[in-house]
């Protein structure tokens, strides 16, 4: 009954024209910054959020969240069509929402991308406003040793990211790896790989590595195989997806719901973990996981739905403590704290009319995206008819100034460029790079995690089973591994089965 | 003959070029926009700081302001660009304690306090030390009791190795002969869920990045290492009230290339003062948690050569030298 008042509190804070406008704008906005590569919502919020200080609290925060959200819209929109990922959290759609449109499917791609997001983007918001002060509570519990165990549990099964040999994958994680040791290493104050040059204390950002490797690389991959293009002219028909596909897609859109969101909530997770481990669940649970990689709708359907439950999910913390778990959040704290409004177990007491004007934005928001998004489908898909020789050098102008607005430097430029190469070999030698950009942001959160375990246990290695959390998963861990080596016969018979399928 | 004519002339011309351009020196300043670099990411609080200040500035010096974001190589990226600029007045960054620890923890990246010209320092916000809120110490007196009763048993989170924080924790057992387990973290923010989940028993950070939590209740403040109490946080403890003399703090300092004219450094001094007395630029204060305190240029000069040297003891005592 209380909740149902809030609510009706909430609408009211919405439905007036002034809000329903900036909300518009910010939605609109976001999908513009998820299609363009490059540029972040981070920037786009900087950016804006001078201009917000005018405003009254909760327009102000409903314009920035819309932001944020519909990036999460827009970015797997540049995934599917042209193989770059327009936000770092659509990575993971590029890798069979771009064979979908090979296969003349760009529209359902989008068109299941946009639902799933609309599904997850609400149920989230039903989560958040329900569970917030609950689960924030137990979020905390999360400590180093918990999260080690985690991440450990989640590198192993990064084999299931690659549909091609394992041992191309493994190769690839441990250069994802190596690459995410570079910088001062938080723990000890040791530059590792800095070359003495000072842009990379803080290491090769994340933005520069992505754009390289999808958008650099994709980009030169093409110049050879303007050819093959043909693909494309197939049929786009039938843009929406139609029942087959959502019944395919209604498993991984709930289950990308329920894991966005409560990966969103954990600390040095973000959005973009969210739908590695999506994809990842979605590949070991399909009874066809060699459907992976070549066009599955439910690869696009769960870590989609994934990105935008975690977008969501990263509120959590943001309003129950004040902490921050992203760059964009941080900002959103800042525009928070300048209208005098401090987030925390108090914030929906005091101000009730920012806390659930915002939520319910959130509903409309996801709504207004969806009705955005669906009829701009056969507008993106004709897209597609532009010939590469402009499409490309306008996606190489944006690659550049997104990476380059990120941190003003031009380091960044010259570092995505040396990864456009590397994606580009990579694409030629048949390695896959997803497994590299899993391990890189894994690892050093993996590594930190392990050294302040030690540190808090004095070097006690037992801390790791002690604990009932982490001592499930390293026990998953071993079962898994154990399990894996065990029927790596069976492994490799299956895959020379699906070799010989494919051929 | 046609030689010399062309020297006299070249001659001339130079003159000409020389002394238009020390009338312009004299003349008129400033008359094109000055940026101010920030070595953080937009939303930081320096970043904050900067912005607020900008529009007050303009109406004080009639040009634009423009603040740009140099984020990366632990604000040394920032420090370089600047220190290289011109010394016209046209471009400051603003800095941190950052510039005062790097000059031992990073020697290579050749950044110190003596290669800028100080302008003004407008506010500060105290280190102190946060615990969760059902942590058994109320104040820090207990704190400090327990601690030197179970060396080594108090986990302190910082916000990475040799970064500020940390520096303010080694600093705290420096002075108070306690000893913490220090446990790193990759900035501020992964830091405090840490602390309110118990992972580690209290963090070093400062009252202007935690009295939002300290106000929604979330994290209690157990001491300041300031010399005075704080105005957002009037009734907590200071080191100095319990006899440990220690002073850590993050500030709003902003510096100039060296050399910059003194005249010029008197009109952004001068500029900076007016805008911490507009009501926009206090209200804002007020609302980041920021103590506002001025310092001339002279000031803040004799203040980085103190920090200078209360910095080199400290990281040279701790073994913290790379």
């Amino acid at each position: 009954m209380d909740t149902l008042q809030s609510l009706m509190l909430g609408f009211s804070v919405v439905t007036t024209p002034m809000n329903l406008f900036y909300c518009f704008i910010g939605v609109l906005t976001g999908t513009l910054v998820g299609v363009l590569p490059g540029i972040g919502t981070a920037g786009s919020v900087a950016v804006l959020l001078p201009f917000t200080f005018g405003l009254p609290p909760a327009t102000a925060i409903i314009l920035l969240a819309g932001i944020w959200y519909g990036a999460m819209y827009g970015g797997s929109t540049t995934s599917i069509l042209v193989n770059i990922p327009g936000e770092s959290s659509s990575v993971v759609t590029c890798l069979d929402g771009y064979q979908m449109a090979r296969q003349g499917r760009a529209g359902r791609a989008l068109g299941i991308s946009a639902i799933g997001s609309f599904i997850a983007g609400t149920l989230s918001v039903c989560l958040l406003m329900l569970l917030a002060p609950v689960v924030a509570r137990y979020a905390v519990k999360i400590g180093p040793p918990e999260l080690f165990a985690l991440i450990l549990f989640g590198l192993t099964l990064s084999a299931y990211l690659s549909s091609g040999p394992v041992i191309k994958s493994f190769i690839m994680v441990a250069l994802g790896m190596i690459l995410g040791t570079q910088g001062i290493d938080t723990v000890s104050g040791v530059q590792r790989f800095t070359f003495s040059i000072n842009e990379f204390y803080e290491g090769v950002g994340i933005l520069p590595v992505i754009m390289g490797i999808y958008g650099v690389g994709e980009i030169l991959i093409n110049l050879e195989e303007t050819i093959k293009r043909d693909v494309f002219k197939v049929s786009i028909k039938g843009l929406l997806p139609d029942w087959n596909d959502g019944k395919a897609s209604f498993g991984p859109i709930m289950r990308g719901t329920f894991l966005g969101f409560f990966l969103g909530i954990l600390p040095a997770s973000g959005t973009l973990i969210s739908t590695f481990v999506s994809y990842i669940v979605e590949k070991r649970l399909s009874k066809h996981p060699e459907r992976f990689g070549k066009g599955a709708i439910e690869g696009v359907a769960g870590p989609e739905a994934a990105n935008n439950a975690a977008s969501s999910g990263t509120f959590v913390p943001l309003l129950t403590f004040g902490i921050p778990t992203t760059a964009t959040m941080a900002l959103i704290l800042g525009a928070l704290l300048i209208h005098g409004i401090t987030p925390g177990p108090l914030l929906i007491r005091n101000h009730p009319d920012v806390f659930w004007g915002v939520i319910v934005s959130m509903y409309i928001g996801n709504s207004m995206l969806l009705v955005l998004n669906l009829p701009l489908i056969g507008i993106w898909v004709r897209l597609l008819k532009v010939p590469y020789s402009i499409l490309f050098p306008l996606i190489l102008v944006f690659c550049v100034i997104g990476v380059y607005s990120n941190q003003n430097s031009l380091l960044d430029i010259t570092s995505m460029i040396f990864f456009g190469v590397i994606g580009y070999l990579a694409r030629k030698t048949g390695f896959e790079c997803a497994p590299l950009i899993f391990a890189y942001i894994l690892s050093p959160i993996l590594e930190e995690a392990f050294r302040q375990s030690l540190l808090m246990s004095q070097g006690d290695l037992t801390i790791f089973i002690t604990r009932p959390f982490p001592a499930v998963f390293m026990f998953l861990t071993v079962l898994f591994v154990a399990s894996s080596v065990i029927f790596s016969k069976k492994r490799s018979k299956l895959l020379d089965q699906i070799g010989s399928a494919d051929s | 003959m046609r030689k010399t004519s062309s020297f006299l002339m070249a001659g001339l011309i130079m003159f000409g070029v020389l002394s238009v351009n020390s009338a312009v020196a004299q003349e008129k300043y400033p008359k094109d926009p000055i940026s101010i670099v920030v070595p953080y990411a937009a939303g930081g609080s320096h970043d904050l700081v900067a912005r607020a200040l900008q529009p007050q500035l303009e109406k004080a010096l009639g040009v634009s302001v423009l603040v740009e974001n140099k984020p990366g190589g632990g604000s040394t990226i920032a420090c370089n660009l600047v220190k290289a600029a011109p010394p016209n007045g046209y471009m400051l960054v603003t800095v941190s304690p950052t510039l005062s620890i790097i000059k031992y923890t990073l020697p290579e990246s050749n950044v110190t306090f003596d290669q800028f010209e100080p302008v003004a320092y407008v506010g500060y916000t105290p280190q102190g030390v946060f615990t969760r809120m059902d942590a058994p110490w109320n104040n820090l007196k207990e704190l400090l009791d327990y601690a030197r009763a179970n060396p080594g048993k108090v986990k302190c989170g910082n916000a990475g190795h040799g970064g500020n924080f940390h520096m303010g924790a080694v600093g705290i057992e420096q002075a108070t002969g306690v000893k913490f387990t220090h446990i790193p973290f990759k900035g501020a923010a992964p830091a405090v869920p840490a602390v309110m989940g118990g992972h580690v028993d209290i963090i070093v950070s400062t009252i202007a990045d935690t009295l939002h939590m300290v106000k929604g209740g979330s994290l209690k403040v157990l001491g300041l290492a300031a010399p005075e109490r704080n105005k957002f946080a009037p009734d907590v403890q200071t080191f100095k009230e319990l006899g440990y003399d220690i002073e850590f703090s993050t500030y709003w300092s902003y510096l100039g290339p060296k050399g910059m004219p003194k005249d010029r450094v008197k009109i952004l001094y001068d500029a900076f003062r007016k805008s911490t007395e507009t009501k926009e630029v206090k209200e804002f204060f007020d609302m980041q948690g920021v103590t506002p305190s001025l310092k001339s240029p002279e000031e803040l000069g004799e203040y980085y050569k103190k920090e200078d040297v209360k910095w080199g003891r400290l990281i040279k005592e701790g073994g913290l030298m790379p």
